[in-house]
C-alpha cells in the first residue's frame, strides 16, 4: 500500500509524457514580444541617448567658454580634464546603444530575420495563395528597409568610434598643452573635438529616421 | 590540423583546415574555388551533384543543378568534372561569375544502390586560389541513399564553407525537389476512377542520372554532331506539339501528353509563369512529431547557449574597457573559447530541419482539411478538428522556431565578431 501512491504518480507522469510532448510549445521559451515593438522601444532609447549627447555637447561648449575665462591655469586644466572624461563616458554610452550586439541591433536583426522567414513561407505557397505575390513584394521591401537601417547603424557606430578615438587622443594632447601654457591652442583644440561630436548626433538622427521609415513600411510579424 | 591534398590536375593545395560536422569557416572573398569530393569504397558508386540556390534554398532555373549530364552552369560559373570510373569529382567555381542572387552552392551525393553506411572515407575539400583550404571528412554515415556533404555560401561580402553531412531520405528525386528542381515521374497506369485534375504540371526536368546507361559505350561515344542533332529534333518535337497538338497526338499520344501542360498558356500569353512545384514531405506524421521534438529541444538549448554567449560578451567588453595594461591571458582564453563554442553550434542544420518540418505541417493541415470537407459523421469530425488544431499548432510553433533560429544564427555571427574584436583589441 505504501508504494501504491508513488507508483500511481510515477505511472501518471509516464502516461502524461506523450500528451505533453505533442502539445508542447517550444517557442514559448523565448521572449515572444513582437520584434517591431521591441525595435520601436529600442529606437526611443537611441533617440534619448542622442538627445542626451546633444545636450552634453551644448554644455561642453558653454563650459569651454567659461574655462577660457578662468584665471587659474590649474583650474583650467582640471575643468578640461573633467569635461573630456564626461564626454568620453557619454560616447561609451552611445556606443553601447549602437553596438553590433546591442539591444537595438538585436531588435533590428530579429525583425529582419523574422521578415525573411515569413517571405520564404509565402514563397513556398502555391501561386493562387491569397495575397501571395503582394505579400512577398511587401516583405521584400521591408527587408531592404531593414538593410538600410543596418547600414546606417554601422556607419554611426564607426563614426562614434572614430570620434571617441579622437577624443581620447586629443584629451592627452590638450592636457599636455595646458600644462606647458598653450592654453588658447588647447581650448581651440577642445572646441574642435566637441564640435566634431555633432556628427555623431547627425548620424544617429539618420538612424532614427530610417528606423521610423522601416517601421512604417514593415509588415507586422506576429508572435 | 594541416595536411596536403592532390587534386585532379596533380597540383598540391597548401594547408587545409578540418571542419567538424555543423561547423563553418571563412573560405575566401572572391576568385576561384575548387571543390573536390572523393571516397574510397569500391562497392559504392556516388553520383555527385551541386545545387546553386537562391536565398529561398531553391535553384532559379534547372540549369543551376549540376551533375554529370549537365556539367556546366550558365555563364560557365561552375564546371563539373569526373573521370569515368574514378572515385573523385571536382567542381571549379568562379565566384566572381556567380549571379548575385545565388546565395549558396550545396554539394551532395546520391547512391544508385546501397546506403551511405557502405561509403568509406568520403571527404569534401574546398580550396581557394589563395589561403588555406577547408576539408570535411564525412563521419557517422546514415542508412540513406542521398547525403548533403557541405555548402559554400555568401556571408556579407565573403564566402564561407559549412560542413553538413546530413543524410537525405528519398534519393535524388527528393533531394532535387527539395532544392527546387523538378524530376519527372513515371506515368501512373490509368485507375478506374479519374483522379482530380492537377493545377500545375512540373516543367520538363533534366534527365536524372541513370548510372548504367551512362557507363555504357553509347554515351561515351556521343559526338558534338549527335548532341546538335538531338537538340534540333527535340526543339522540333516541342514546336510541333505546341502548334499542332492534334498531329503530335496522332504520332505519339504518350509523348504528347508528357509535353502538353494541363492548363498551359494560350497562344496569346506572352510569358508563361514559372511552374510551381508543390512541396513534399518525406516523413510520416509520427516521424514529423518525433523530429519536431528533437528540433524543439535543440532549439531551446541553442537559445540558452546564445543567451549566455551574449551575457559573457557584455561582461568581456566591460572588462576590456577597464583593462589598463596588456590583456591577461585568461581574458584572451575566455574569448577564444567562446568563439570556439559558438562556431560549433549547428544552427544552420536546424534551420533547414525547421523549414522541412514546416512544409510537412502545412501538408498535414491540408490533408486534415480535405478529410474534414468530405466527412459528415460528427464523431469523426470532432476527431479531425482536434487533428487540425494539433497540426496548426505545430505549424505555428515551427514558424516561430524558424524565425528564432534564423535570428539566433544571425546573432551567433555577430557574437563571434564581437569576441574576435575583443581579441583584436588585445593584440593592439
Amino acid at each position: 500500500m505504501k508504494y501504491l501512491i508513488p507508483g500511481l504518480l510515477i505511472s501518471a507522469s509516464f502516461l502524461s509524457i506523450p500528451i505533453w510532448a505533442d502539445e508542447s510549445n517550444y517557442s514559448s521559451h523565448s521572449n515572444r514580444t513582437s520584434p517591431t515593438v521591441v525595435l520601436e522601444s529600442e529606437m526611443s532609447n537611441i533617440r534619448a541617448s542622442n538627445a542626451q549627447l546633444g545636450g552634453r555637447i551644448k554644455i561642453a561648449r558653454e563650459k569651454l567658454e567659461e574655462v577660457a575665462k578662468l584665471t587659474s591655469e590649474d583650474e583650467k586644466e582640471v575643468q578640461v580634464d573633467k569635461l573630456f572624461l564626461t564626454l568620453r563616458d557619454e560616447i561609451y554610452g552611445v556606443l553601447d546603444q549602437l553596438d553590433s550586439n546591442g539591444k537595438f541591433a538585436d531588435a533590428l536583426n530579429q525583425a529582419k530575420e523574422g521578415t525573411i522567414v515569413l517571405k520564404s513561407w509565402y514563397e513556398r505557397q502555391p501561386p493562387d495563395y491569397p495575397n501571395r505575390d503582394q505579400s512577398i513584394a511587401q516583405l521584400d521591401g521591408a527587408v531592404r528597409e531593414y538593410d538600410v537601417v543596418d547600414k546606417r547603424l554601422t556607419e554611426s557606430r564607426n563614426l562614434a568610434m572614430e570620434k571617441l578615438s579622437t577624443l581620447i587622443r586629443q584629451h592627452r594632447v590638450i592636457v599636455q598643452q595646458m600644462k606647458i601654457g598653450k592654453v588658447l591652442e588647447a581650448i581651440a583644440a577642445a572646441r574642435a573635438v566637441v564640435e566634431g561630436l555633432n556628427d555623431i548626433t547627425k548620424a544617429m538622427t539618420v538612424v532614427e529616421e530610417k528606423t521610423d521609415k522601416s517601421l512604417k513600411t514593415s509588415v507586422p510579424v506576429s508572435n | 590540423m594541416l595536411f596536403f591534398i592532390k587534386n585532379q590536375s596533380g597540383a598540391f593545395f597548401t594547408s587545409m583546415n578540418n571542419l567538424t560536422k555543423g561547423a563553418n569557416a571563412f573560405l575566401t572573398n572572391s576568385g576561384i574555388i575548387r571543390v573536390n569530393i572523393h571516397w574510397k569504397s569500391r562497392r559504392a558508386n556516388l553520383e555527385v551533384v551541386c545545387f546553386s540556390v537562391m536565398a529561398n534554398g531553391r535553384v532559379s532555373t534547372d540549369e543551376w543543378f549540376l551533375f554529370y549530364n549537365q556539367p556546366r552552369s550558365p555563364g560557365s560559373a561552375i564546371h563539373f568534372s569526373r573521370q569515368p570510373g574514378s572515385r573523385e569529382a571536382e567542381f571549379v567555381i568562379n565566384l566572381d561569375k556567380l549571379p548575385a542572387d545565388i546565395q549558396k552552392c550545396v554539394f551532395a551525393a546520391v547512391l544508385d544502390q546501397g546506403s551511405f553506411q557502405e561509403v568509406t572515407d568520403a571527404t569534401i575539400t574546398a580550396s581557394p586560389q589563395a589561403g588555406d583550404g577547408l576539408t570535411f571528412k564525412i563521419a557517422g554515415a546514415s542508412d540513406q541513399q542521398a547525403m548533403i556533404f557541405a555548402e559554400i555560401y555568401r556571408r556579407n561580402s565573403t564566402w564561407k564553407m559549412r560542413a553538413i553531412g546530413q543524410g537525405f531520405k528519398g534519393g535524388l528525386k527528393s533531394l532535387a525537389e527539395y532544392h527546387g528542381v523538378a524530376i519527372a515521374e513515371e506515368q501512373p497506369t490509368p485507375s478506374p476512377l479519374p483522379s482530380p485534375p492537377t493545377r500545375e504540371i512540373p516543367p520538363i526536368p533534366p534527365v536524372p542520372p541513370v548510372p548504367n546507361r551512362r557507363r555504357s559505350g553509347f554515351f561515351r561515344k556521343v559526338t558534338v554532331f549527335s548532341i546538335v542533332a538531338l537538340l534540333v529534333v527535340g526543339a522540333s518535337v516541342v514546336a510541333l506539339n505546341y502548334y499542332y497538338p492534334q498531329l503530335m497526338f496522332l504520332l505519339s499520344p504518350r509523348l504528347s501528353s508528357l509535353l502538353r501542360p494541363v492548363a498551359g498558356p494560350s497562344l496569346g500569353d506572352a510569358q508563361p509563369k514559372k511552374d510551381y512545384v508543390a512541396p513534399t514531405c518525406p516523413f510520416t506524421d509520427e516521424q514529423v512529431f518525433d523530429r519536431y521534438h528533437a528540433l524543439g529541444e535543440n532549439y531551446v538549448r541553442i537559445l540558452k547557449l546564445i543567451d549566455s554567449g551574449n551575457e559573457n560578451l557584455a561582461k568581456a567588453k566591460d572588462e576590456l574597457r577597464t583593462l589598463e595594461a596588456e590583456c591577461p591571458p585568461l581574458f584572451k582564453e575566455k574569448n577564444a573559447k567562446e568563439i570556439e563554442r559558438l562556431e560549433k553550434l549547428p544552427i544552420h542544420g536546424w534551420i533547414d530541419e525547421a523549414t522541412r518540418l514546416n512544409i510537412c505541417a502545412g501538408i498535414m493541415i491540408k490533408k486534415v482539411e480535405s478529410e474534414l470537407n468530405n466527412e459528415s459523421r460528427p464523431n469523426i469530425i470532432q476527431r479531425l478538428l482536434k487533428n487540425a488544431d494539433r497540426s496548426r499548432n505545430l505549424e505555428s510553433d515551427l514558424t516561430n522556431i524558424s524565425r528564432d533560429l534564423a535570428y539566433l544564427n544571425n546573432k551567433m555571427v555577430r557574437l563571434i565578431e564581437g569576441y574576435k574584436s575583443n581579441l583584436e583589441a588585445c593584440l593592439k
